[in-house]
């Protein structure tokens, strides 16, 4: 089959699957949705639908940055192990957010809510500071980014710890929760701007496929192949770590969709990043979106984080995985 | 008509210059052996040369003309080049490892133009490797991995194929097939082969010439018969060898003397 065929078939597969996941999230909750008024009525007058339906968009694009942003690390670091946090964007992320908690800041707004830009700039610098701390020349060596991305995050881990054991108890609660994850969506602006990034982000990704599949080749023979190794590499990081930045921003820290959705597909479908990318993009909108419908009904009216539900399902599966050989990776 | 040119090249790693004043030519359709010791710079040779690390100083011209001033995808579609093993740990077919060497004809919005699938197909023909177009490249020998490589580098349909040590993992058999094959592209195709080798009596049963190196610098350039002397090779190498001409070819024969008879 045509590699062309193979997008648009398992394209359209997924987008039914996230219909129907979709359709499923929206009815099911502790509070009957009125399906039929909403058609009639229009969504405005019903509160909770229209928030359940933000939450739903969120998990969508969340599960796809997610993903993407894991596919792009595993392509250019050509480690298995690599995931849209390694670099230290969820604990820089997590330490700026933190911090203005603790300074009492986390209510602050300008007509749009501070937290989460803190914590998208924290995020950021964080990847900057770990790509220049690892940058020899105009190199950047693997295994030297790895190691700064682990230490840098152990870093700001350790001051997160800090901060908590600092803080007073009204502040903690609100910490917890920021350092747990949650897909509520607080504000619409927050959705859009999420949203926004996502798209433009899997849209510049796809652009370059050819260029990401040749360098997991290695730098050398993807050179004499005619690749701007140096270019190309640096696009990916910059959209690999906007992704991520983002979505913790919006939603903290959600652990495992980035490192096993790609895992999965790239099982399904093989390692051509023309179909890869578009693939985890929609099957991680499925899983996070399945993954919220348990977190919201499995101890309704209470609500578990959804990054509970991510790491229990994708860690025993991630243990399988690591079971098996090595080469299944790729 | 010179290729490819190297004026005074001084290249190495950041610090440390490896080639010191290197300066020689290659004539279009030449096929030339790299030789020399662990260390020489034969590897760093390779890559002044296909723009891996930048010289220090000097300059390299294609066709005369500086080889900084193509583009990347420019220079893919005149050099290309086959390592040891390349280390390829997707899980790739290998009708799509080849069609990689097609990227430096194609646009960025672009795909696959009928001219690139011909191409693959021919280049996948010609190495052999058209039965194994649609298995995964890491189920295969490396013999057959090594034709892949030599494939997708003849995808980019280049005038220059520079190779480091193509055969070093493989049998003579597999040696044997790989060099007959690189001959055949060398003779039928014109292209100019480059390549790294430690085994001296493959460079000389193949090569047009060879170019010795030690310590970074040219020690000969000439036909095989006149690099390949007694003397020049103990002192180079450090061992004892003694040098025969092969019954079959007439071409130099290089036999190595082991270190028990050498106290004889």
């Amino acid at each position: 089959m045509k590699i062309k065929n193979k997008i648009i078939l398992s394209s359209i597969v997924l987008i039914l699957v996230l219909l129907i996941v979709v359709f499923i999230s929206f009815i099911a909750g502790p509070v009957d949705i009125p399906f039929n008024k909403i058609i009639s009525e229009g969504i405005d007058s019903f509160p909770i639908a229209r928030l359940r339906l933000y939450r739903i968009l969120l998990a969508i694009i969340v599960g796809m940055s997610l993903s993407v942003s894991g596919v792009i690390f595993q392509g250019i670091l050509r480690n298995p192990l690599a995931e849209p946090y390694l670099l230290g964007v969820s604990s820089g992320a997590g330490f700026a957010a933190v911090l203005s908690l603790t300074l009492g800041l986390g209510g602050l707004t300008f007509g749009f809510e501070l937290l989460p830009v803190v914590a998208f700039v924290g995020g950021f610098l964080t990847v900057v500071l770990v790509y220049n701390l690892a940058r020899v020349g105009e190199k950047v060596p693997v295994q030297t980014l790895l190691l700064a991305g682990v230490v840098v995050g152990a870093v700001f881990s350790s001051l997160i710890m800090f901060l908590v054991s600092v803080s007073r108890m009204n502040q903690l609660h609100s910490i917890i929760w920021w350092l747990l994850g949650s897909l509520e969506v607080v504000d619409k602006n927050q959705l859009i701007a999420v949203s926004i990034i996502t798209i433009s982000g899997i849209v510049f990704s796809m652009l370059y496929t050819r260029e990401l599949n040749i360098l997991t080749l290695g730098d050398e023979p993807a050179l004499n192949l005619g690749v701007n190794v140096n270019k190309i590499k640096k696009i990916f990081f910059l959209i690999g770590s906007l992704l991520a930045a983002s979505v913790v921003a919006v939603c903290g820290i959600i652990g495992f969709v980035g490192l096993i959705i790609p895992h999965i597909m790239r099982l399904i479908v093989g390692p051509d990043h023309r179909i890869l990318i578009p693939v985890s993009a929609l099957s991680g909108a499925v899983f996070l979106v399945a993954c919220d419908i348990l977190a919201r009904n499995l101890l309704a009216p209470a609500e578990l984080p959804i990054g509970v539900i991510t790491a229990f399902l994708g860690g025993p599966f991630f243990i399988f995985l690591l079971r098996k050989k090595r080469r299944i990776f790729f | 008509m010179e290729i490819l040119k190297l004026d005074n090249i001084s290249s190495g790693y950041s610090n440390k210059e490896i080639l010191k004043n290197v300066s020689f030519k290659v004539q279009r359709g030449e096929f030339i052996g790299v030789i020399g010791p662990n260390g020489a710079g034969k590897s760093t040779l390779m890559k002044t040369v296909t723009r891996v690390i930048k010289p220090f100083k000097g300059q390299i011209y294609l066709n005369n003309k500086n080889i900084y001033c193509f583009n990347f995808k420019e220079i893919a579609r005149r050099i290309a080049c086959v390592r040891q093993e390349s280390f390829i740990s997707f899980s790739y077919k290998v009708r799509d490892i080849v069609m990689m060497g097609r990227f430096p004809y194609q646009s960025l919005l672009a795909g696959e133009s009928k001219e690139d699938v011909k191409v693959v197909n021919e280049m996948l023909k010609l190495t052999d490797c058209d039965k194994l177009s649609d298995r995964e490249i890491l189920n295969l020998s490396s013999g057959e991995k090594q034709r892949v490589v030599i494939a997708r580098a003849l995808a980019q349909e280049p005038e220059i194929l520079f190779l480091d040590e193509p055969t070093s993992y493989l049998d003579i058999g597999h040696q044997m097939q790989i060099f007959n094959l690189l001959k055949k592209l060398n003779k039928e195709k014109n292209i100019t082969i480059i390549s790294i080798l430690h085994d001296l009596n493959l460079a000389a049963e193949y090569c047009d010439k060879l170019l010795l190196l030690n310590n970074g610098e040219i020690i000969r350039y000439d036909l095989p018969s006149n690099v390949l002397d007694y003397k020049l090779l103990e002192e180079i190498y450090n061992t004892l060898v003694v040098v025969k001409e092969n019954p079959i070819s007439n071409k130099p024969y290089v036999v190595l003397v082991s270190g028990n008879r050498q106290n004889k």
